[in-house]
């Protein structure tokens, strides 16, 4: 805090061989009393600034998991909203940052059932426990997200590599761009993760309204655990990804890859917002699954458990009746006169292909389960059943 | 030459049935998008200052 001279206005200091406050513009000396009352005025309206960015709010904490939930002063909690056990206890009244602005829920919760029994009635292989799932876990919640505005610049060196008839040659392109990012999500909450969150987006940032605690009524909120600095390293990883994918994609060729660039990253504005997500957790042989809804827009992003009995079944049908044609089909191409050894490598290509499109589908799935399964929750879970 | 045909087919099926089953239970469980939504092309596009192609990288390294 600068406290000001009297006479001039200058900035104000202790002088340890005077004793006495002095100002470094007018040489004036004081007495350190005179500035007491200054010091007092100026604690009390930075608190008074402070206070109107705080807002009172219940903190429900969660003693299965963990979690805390931040309510309106006038609600309550019963069933957590990350992790579906009715172990939610109120713990204190407490503040927090309050919001500048916020995106209030647009999807009703009977919609919400709507979009995920739909989804779910498609799904051939999803247990039958779970499409019958109760309503009751469904949640609304708040989640804190910071918006950045920046100005991101680079001049890039890109190195590319283009066919010319059966050889290969290098290429070198140079790209000095500009992009202005306006209205960057990036989550506040430990609780979700951060992949699964840009997988709920776009949110349309034209709907954000000025924050008021009767928009939380009816709803939970997450509290944020990321600041805006914690957050920046990672809005700089996203915007340079995506700065970086479009300048590759304005060079020709293959295996592109940038060899040079002085990338510059200016943030003009950092907004505290809350965005809604509609969480259902639903649990199966024991483990906590997660469906999220974009609380504006009805965009569901989980992964359900597999059935593994009819899995099963349908493997060992589909394989009888490919078994049975292949068996046809061979014996008709080799009678045919075709080169054995011919036959032979282009099965082996079949076979390598067929194998990596089916890992490489079953390495998607396991992705999309890890993004919307909290690895915290499920950590803190599995912690408490194995008794650590 | 038939039980070559018959090998051959075992193997066959067994890598045509895996790749079928991963894609069914895929498109039954994996629910939603792979990608997110945000992106400079459609929310921030690039302002290209400068564009050259074909260029000597020792001038520019």
């Amino acid at each position: 805090m600068n406290l000001q001279c009297p006479n001039c206005g200058g900035a104000v200091m202790f002088d340890a061989a005077s004793g006495k406050m002095r100002c470094s513009y007018c040489d004036s000396y004081f007495e350190t009393k005179q500035f007491e009352q200054q010091e007092k005025h100026a604690t009390q309206a930075q608190q008074e600034k402070q206070a109107m960015n705080m807002m009172e709010c219940n903190v429900f904490s969660c003693t299965s998991c963990g979690a805390e939930l931040v309510i309106n002063e006038m609600e309550s909690a019963t069933v957590c909203a990350y992790c579906g056990q009715p172990t939610i206890v109120f713990n204190r009244v407490s503040q927090t940052l309050r919001p500048e602005m916020l995106i209030p829920f647009r999807v009703q919760k009977e919609q919400v059932e709507a979009i995920i029994r739909k989804r779910f009635a498609s799904g051939k292989y999803i247990p039958k426990e779970i499409k019958d799932f109760k309503m009751e876990r469904v949640r609304g919640i708040y989640i804190p997200y910071w918006l950045y505005d920046a100005h991101y610049k680079d001049r890039q060196l890109i190195r590319t590599k283009i066919k010319r008839g059966k050889s290969t040659v290098t290429r070198y392109f140079l790209r000095d761009a500009e992009c202005e990012f306006r209205q960057l999500p990036l989550d506040a909450s430990e609780r979700l993760n951060d992949g699964s969150s840009q997988l709920l987006e776009p949110y349309n940032m034209k709907d954000l309204v000025a924050f008021n605690p009767s928009y939380m009524a009816g709803y939970y909120a997450d509290r944020y655990d990321k600041n805006n600095m914690d957050l920046r390293n990672i809005a700089y990883d996203r915007m340079k990804a995506m700065f970086d994918g479009q300048t590759k994609q304005s060079c020709p060729g293959s295996s592109k890859t940038i060899v040079e660039s002085n990338p510059q990253m200016h943030i003009r504005r950092e907004t505290y917002v809350m965005l809604p997500v509609w969480f259902m957790i639903f649990r199966h042989n024991n483990r906590p699954y997660t469906m999220l809804v974009n609380g504006q827009t009805g965009k569901l992003i989980g992964s359900v458990p597999v059935d593994k009995g009819r899995v099963t079944s349908s493997a060992i049908i589909t394989y009888l009746i490919t078994l049975i044609l292949s068996i046809i089909a061979f014996i008709v191409i080799l009678n045919s006169g075709l080169s054995l050894d011919h036959f032979i490598v282009f099965n082996i290509f079949v076979w390598i292909a067929c194998i990596g499109y089916g890992f490489a589908k079953i390495a998607n799935m396991k992705k999309k389960e890890a993004l919307t399964t909290s690895e915290t929750t499920n950590t803190y879970v599995q912690n408490r059943q194995e008794g650590l | 030459m038939i039980l070559i045909a018959i090998l051959m087919a075992i193997i066959f099926a067994a890598a045509v049935t895996f790749a079928l089953m991963a894609s069914s239970v895929s498109k039954s469980n994996n629910i939603g998008d792979s990608k997110g939504g945000y992106s400079t092309y459609a929310d921030a596009p690039l302002k290209m200052i400068e564009r050259k192609d074909n260029v000597n990288p020792r001038r520019y390294q």
